[in-house]
């Protein structure tokens, strides 16, 4: 067995063992015999049998042709022509046909300007090789995943000032690879316009010891200006200090140009739009909403939009809100459902509510339209309102039309019927031939014309009390006005020993016409006095009382009542007479309602037959 | 010719004097009653209801009178008509043309007509020789 020189490397069993430990394989070459010695850890690494012996006819089938097999001879070319030592690594097929990655440090023996020998040492570096691969082919993946979503990745160690950029962060800011960063290079990038921001959410997330998302617009070199997203969190020390600040920073420069356009967009709709996610929080509202709120688009982003609605409408928001995101769809709510909103300053706007869905990547949220229907509910209440007065007018010019049909009724009864009979009598009297026939007849036309003249006054004097109604109204005390009345029917007192009685002290006294009260208490006292059960002595009882702020007088008798079932709607006519009383005109309770009527009073009646009447009065 | 009985239900003494007249001169005219009210006129026909020669053929009912009026008068008479063993015609004599009066009497069955005052003697005639 030939002695090898590397037997003799040293003190044998350290290096030996040392070398087998560290799995490293051996070879030597003696060029001049082209003899080759594999250790045995070398044919271990190339997965040979024991007894293989290598020669350099069989080196290349070590190495699949090309790459690795052209640089194997090479090296080892040049060792023995120029004396070079060589360090490779160097995919390796083994016996069995396995790949393996392994380290090839060569050294040549020079003696006399000439190579004699090459020793070497093998080390399999497939695992290492393996993990490296992976690494880069990972750290190739996550580039690719940073690029494709513009995103970069920073550490900013906050005590050193020392801050690490991943490749794509440098992309992502225009700078080259590299260049070092620290934060006053990060501002110096920034968009002038953002910096102060920029240098006030740092601070702020420091003190608060949380990060918060936010955005911020850098400018390239060329000029060019981009808007990235941080996220970000803070590491703490022990001692609760923030001492590093780790996060991604994305370019959303074309997302937030989509939002711009989006916003572009919502702000030009009419109304104002408010978009809130499922929890009812608020991602975005327009510029009309801001007018309408008066808030600013930053102080409502992030607050959940009961800000907006009035505590007693959230049962009513709710329900909405639980049917839409059933079944989301574009859902306008009921116009009658007096939906409101309040703004910043508490005040409330009436508002027609509609809900869409919107999709996006963020998952569902809903666009709520209002349209505020202040001027609507407005123009309502004005058309209920002319709606009102138009009724009152159509009451009122019932009440005229009723007062005209009244008149048409007594011109036509009132009037024709005494001219009729004046026809009659003219006729009679021309046939006729006796003469005292003929004095009679003329009797009968002369009262006929006194009876016409009387009825034409009464009507003349009905038409004056509704137009006079206005003038002279005067402080009438009830008492006196009473008193008077009682001067005026002394006789006929006297004559049916009627008592009466009287209690004024709720409402002593009136503002009325004062020509109009007396010919009231005239008319009505009177009546009573007429109209008594005979051998019953008149009690008349005149009471005044306020009722909702309004004079209401009574005249209550014990006469003989009237059926107002059967005559209540001929009470107040014109010549309506209910007795065969001989001076039953029936003008008395006509002028009377005349009268009330065109101060804007009332009156009514209660009576019951054979016990007595009461007048009602409103003032 | 049959001898007709005729009531006048008139407020209106000037009416009552001036048909009365006219009444007066048509030979088959047997009795003339007046009444001022529809409550007179019924409670002599109640009286006499079972005294044919007592009550009606043909009555002038005047609508505007105090106490009971024409209409009032013809709801009690009509209930009392079936009890009467007598044929009565009833004409309705108003001043008034108000065309709700006219509507109202023309509702009623019982009414032969609606006569608008002042009554044309003639007219008065022709009537009564209808009925006779």
């Amino acid at each position: 067995m030939k002695n090898w020189d590397i037997e003799d490397f040293g003190p044998e069993s350290l290096l030996k063992k040392t070398i087998k430990l560290a799995k490293i394989g051996i070879y030597e070459l003696d060029v001049a015999s082209n003899e080759i010695y594999w250790s045995d850890v070398t044919k271990q690494i190339t997965e040979v049998a024991e007894d293989f012996v290598p020669t350099l006819e069989n080196l290349p089938s070590f190495f699949n042709e090309g790459h690795y097999r052209d640089i194997a001879r090479d090296a080892m070319n040049n060792a023995i022509t120029k004396g070079e030592p060589y360090d490779l690594d160097l995919e390796v097929l083994t016996a069995k046909g396995n790949i393996r990655y392994v380290r090839n440090v060569g050294h040549p023996k020079m003696e006399n300007g000439i190579c004699v020998k090459i020793f070497g040492f093998l080390q399999d570096i497939t695992d290492r090789k393996r993990t490296k691969l992976e690494l880069t082919k990972k750290n190739q993946q996550l580039n690719l995943a940073e690029q494709l979503s513009q995103i970069g990745y920073w550490e900013w160690d906050i005590m050193a000032d020392n801050i690490i950029w991943s490749d794509n962060l440098y992309r992502i800011f225009g700078l080259e690879a590299g260049t070092p960063i620290h934060f006053e290079r990060v501002v110096e990038a920034i968009h002038p316009d953002d910096r102060k921001t920029f240098r006030e959410n740092a601070q702020k997330f420091i003190d608060e010891k949380r990060f918060r998302k936010f955005m911020h617009r850098i400018t390239h070199e060329d000029g060019s200006v981009r808007t990235v997203e941080l996220i970000g969190e803070l590491i703490m020390n022990q001692y609760g200090d923030v001492v590093k600040m780790i996060g991604t920073t994305q370019d959303i420069t074309e997302h937030r140009m989509s939002e711009i356009k989006f916003r572009g967009l919502l702000d030009s709709a009419p109304d104002t739009m408010v978009i809130v996610d499922r929890k009812g929080i608020i991602q975005l509202i327009n510029k009309q909403a801001e007018k309408m709120f008066g808030y600013k688009s930053s102080e409502l982003v992030d607050e959940h939009v009961t800000v907006l609605v009035p505590n007693r409408l959230w049962d009513t928001m709710e329900y909405y809100a639980e049917t839409f995101f059933k079944t989301p769809k574009h859902t306008g709510l009921p116009a009658d459902l007096d939906f409101f909103v309040h703004n910043k300053s508490g005040f409330q706007i009436p508002v027609q509510v509609t809900l869409s869905p919107l999709e996006t990547t963020e998952g569902l949220l809903v666009s709520i339209a209002l349209r505020d229907i202040t001027v609507q509910k407005q123009a309502a209440h004005r058309i209920l309102e002319t709606n009102k007065s138009l009724k009152e007018s159509a009451k009122r010019l019932k009440a005229q039309n009723r007062q005209l049909e009244e008149f048409n009724q007594i011109t036509s009864h009132n009037l024709r019927s005494p001219v009729s009979n004046l026809n009659a009598l003219l006729d009679i009297y021309k046939t006729e031939t006796d003469s005292g026939t003929k004095e009679m007849i003329i009797d009968k036309i002369s009262s006929v014309t006194k009876h016409l003249t009387w009825t034409l006054d009464t009507l003349v004097e009905s038409l004056l009390i509704k137009k006079n109604a206005q003038q002279s109204l005067e402080k009438n005390h009830f008492d006196k006005v009473l008193l008077r009345t009682k001067e005026m029917l002394a006789a006929e007192i006297i004559k049916t020993e009627a008592t009466i009685t009287y209690d004024f002290s709720e409402a002593p006294t009136v503002m009325y016409n004062k020509v109009y009260l007396e010919s009231i208490f005239l008319n009505l006292v009177s009546n009573s006095l007429k109209y008594k059960v005979e051998g019953r002595p008149p009690e008349i009882f005149v009471q005044s009382k306020i009722k909702e702020g309004i004079v209401l007088l009574e005249f209550r008798d014990n006469g003989s009542g009237i059926n107002l079932k059967k005559n209540g709607h001929k009470l107040f006519g014109f010549s309506k007479v209910f007795h065969r009383n001989k001076d039953a005109k029936g003008v008395g309770l006509f002028l009377t309602k005349a009268q009330v009527d065109a101060m804007g009073g009332k009156i009514w009646a209660k009576s019951e037959e054979g016990k007595g009447t009461s007048f009602f009065i409103n003032l | 010719m049959k001898p007709i009985n005729v009531f006048v239900i008139d407020d209106d003494e000037i009416y009552q004097f001036t048909i009365g007249v006219i009444l007066k001169s048509i030979p088959n005219v047997n009795s003339i009653q007046m009444f001022g009210d529809g409550a007179e006129a019924l409670e002599h026909i109640l009286t006499h209801k079972n005294v044919e020669s007592e009550l009606p053929d043909i009555v002038f009912l005047d609508i505007n009178m105090p106490v009971m009026d024409g209409f009032q008068f013809m709801d009690e008479f009509i209930e009392l008509l079936p009890k009467l063993n007598k044929s009565t015609k009833v004409y309705m004599v108003s001043s008034s043309m108000d065309p709700k009066d006219i509507k109202k009497a023309d509702r009623i069955e019982e009414i032969s007509d609606y006569l608008v005052k002042p009554l044309k003697s003639t007219h008065i005639k022709e009537i009564l020789l209808e009925i006779s």
